[in-house]
């Protein structure tokens, strides 16, 4: 495990930010924390860097503790805040030299090439920049040094669809490139896209955690019937959940591939059908309602 | 101490700094220049006989500051240079950790293998500089002044040092006193405002404490350290006492400055680094 969380806590006085949060992210893997504002993402993310002192619990990220050896825990990641701000007075390729002094596994060209894929004008001054200029120039700033930890707070915020494209591409590249991804997000779509894990939180507590591929597999039955249902046969029953819902539909869940289902389903008194892939949006509005993102 | 960061907060400063240097420098030339036009001994009779409880207030007697030396040393004491120094020590010390913090630029270097105390002792270094810088401009300045007067009993640019000295004592006070703000405030204007409010009061126990010395006000501030004017004239006259109270002076103002220092770099090595505003 690269990450790992035993019932970290933190409180603001009555207010819990985070509560008993445990989870592990595996080397390599792209991990989406999702959940509302107020959920505790940005909070999580702050004490993985030391920012915070835990209130109870703790965090280690490749073994080490992140809030008392935080200085070696940054040499293994990079961060990049919901919104990147730095010196105004500089301009684009100055900042990205001094960020890049500052640690020895950055590369300039590195960055430089990044942010010209991003199509970023680097001879501009930060104070003249907008944020989503600013937000890129973090992100080359971010993506440029060789270590195992990408840590990104809403990266996709202020970008426009085409780099918020670049973006996810990169960060794919990067998990290609043997890094782990911990990335918060609003944006469901982007985490369904990008991620191999999911985690919900929820009022700072973690409610789920869900593989995006097992998700995507996984499909939503809504049927009318003629008749009573025929039970499924028992290679195929094992996962199933049947419902009947007010509206008189009945809904199957399914937990994996849909294929062998359908010689079962065309046997069944069927009025109408109408089959959906669940998706991330499913499990959101489970634990959410329909606050979910785009 | 990190020496990219020293470097970048040099060349971040520069513009300041060469103002304040500049500043500092003209202003006590110009000073030196005009204390030379005024006929000090009839300008002292005058404020003698209308203002006789104000002379409580001046550093030294008005004779003896009515001298060469003391006219020339008094510029320490004057408004702009108290300005600059309060400009330069305030500016860099409220910006330590509260400036860079509100704007954002805290969360971006933290995120870095940088300790706490790598970047607020990185910072201090370059304030220190400075500092240095402007007591030396300070002194080239009074140099300059002398160049172009012409004075009886013309003191030499040499004697000046307990002033410049000193001066650099109240730039390390205001400078700790400030990034304790710094570190104790949630935004660069707070601790700009506790620093000022601070600075506020000390001044009335300064007055306080000359105007009505049973009072004991003088006792409650640490402006009482900042005396260029009595130390410059006292060294020039020498004596161990004079050594011993330059030695008291500049041992509470950097002692006093090296406390906040230390206080505020503890409170930001153990606290939260809240998200910027």
């Amino acid at each position: 495990m690269l990450i790992a969380t035993e019932a970290l806590s933190k409180h603001y006085g009555v207010v819990a930010a985070l509560d008993d949060f445990s989870f592990a992210v595996e080397r390599g893997e792209i991990l989406g924390l999702l959940g509302p504002n107020g959920a505790g993402k940005t909070t999580l993310l702050r004490l993985l860097l030391g920012y915070l002192k835990p209130t109870a619990g703790r965090a280690r990220i490749d073994g080490l503790d992140c809030y008392r050896q935080s200085v070696e825990v940054h040499r293994r990641l990079t961060y990049l805040p919901g919104e990147a701000r730095f010196t105004r007075r500089l301009t684009g390729r100055d900042t990205l030299e001094f960020l890049a002094a500052l640690r020895q596994e950055s590369s300039v060209e590195r960055a430089v090439k990044i942010a010209d894929r991003l199509q970023l004008d680097l001879s501009r001054r930060v104070g003249e920049m907008s944020t989503g200029m600013r937000q890129k120039l973090g992100l080359a700033a971010a993506l440029a040094p060789d270590v195992p930890l990408l840590v990104l707070d809403e990266p996709t915020e202020n970008l426009d669809p085409t780099v918020r494209g670049d973006v996810l591409e990169l960060v794919r590249e990067s998990r290609a490139a043997g890094r782990t991804v911990l990335f918060s997000s609003h944006v469901l779509s982007e985490v369904e896209e990008s991620c191999d894990r999911a985690v919900l939180l929820k009022d700072g507590r973690l409610v789920d955690s869900v593989r995006v591929s097992e998700v995507r597999r996984q499909h939503r039955i809504r049927a009318r019937l003629t008749g009573p249902l025929q039970p499924a046969p028992p290679e195929l029953a094992t996962g199933l959940k049947v419902t009947e819902l007010p509206s008189g539909e009945t809904q199957i869940l399914t937990p994996g591939d849909l294929a062998p289902l359908l010689g079962w389903l065309s046997q069944q008194p069927l009025a109408e059908l109408q089959i959906e892939p669940v998706g991330l949006r499913t499990v959101y509005a489970r634990h959410h309602g329909q606050e979910g993102g785009a | 101490m990190n020496g990219v960061l020293v470097k970048r907060g040099l060349r971040d400063a520069a513009g300041m700094l060469i103002a304040c240097c500049a500043l500092m420098c003209g202003f006590v030339w110009f000073r030196g220049w005009v204390s030379s036009k005024i006929e000090f001994s009839a300008l002292a009779s005058l404020l003698t006989d209308a203002f006789g409880s104000f002379l409580k207030l001046l550093p030294v007697p008005i004779d003896q500051l009515a001298s060469p030396l003391g006219r020339m040393a008094f510029s320490f004491e004057e408004g702009p240079v108290v300005l600059v120094t309060g400009l330069w020590a305030i500016a860099r010390g409220t910006d330590v950790i509260a400036g860079q913090q509100g704007a954002g630029t805290m969360e971006m270097l933290l995120a870095q293998p940088l300790r706490r105390i790598t970047v607020v002792t990185s910072h201090l270094i370059v304030t220190l500089l400075g500092a240095a810088a402007i007591v030396s401009a300070a002194w080239i300045g009074t140099g300059l002044g002398l160049l172009v007067i012409d004075m009886q009993d013309e003191p030499a640019w040499r004697q000046f040092w307990p002033a410049v000295v000193n001066l650099g004592g109240l730039l390390v006070c205001v400078a700790g006193i400030s990034t304790l703000a710094s570190a104790l405030a949630r935004t660069r204007t707070q601790a700009v405002a506790l620093v000022i409010g601070f600075y506020v009061i000390e001044l009335a126990f300064m007055i306080l404490g000359r105007l009505v010395p049973e009072t004991h006000g003088e006792s409650f501030t640490f402006l009482t350290a900042y005396d260029p004017t009595r130390l410059t004239l006292a060294l020039a006259e020498g004596g161990a006492e004079a050594a011993s109270l330059f030695i008291k002076y500049n041992v509470v103002l950097v002692g006093l400055g090296a406390g906040c220092w230390a206080i505020a770099a503890a409170i930001f090595c153990r606290r939260d680094v809240p998200a910027p505003l």
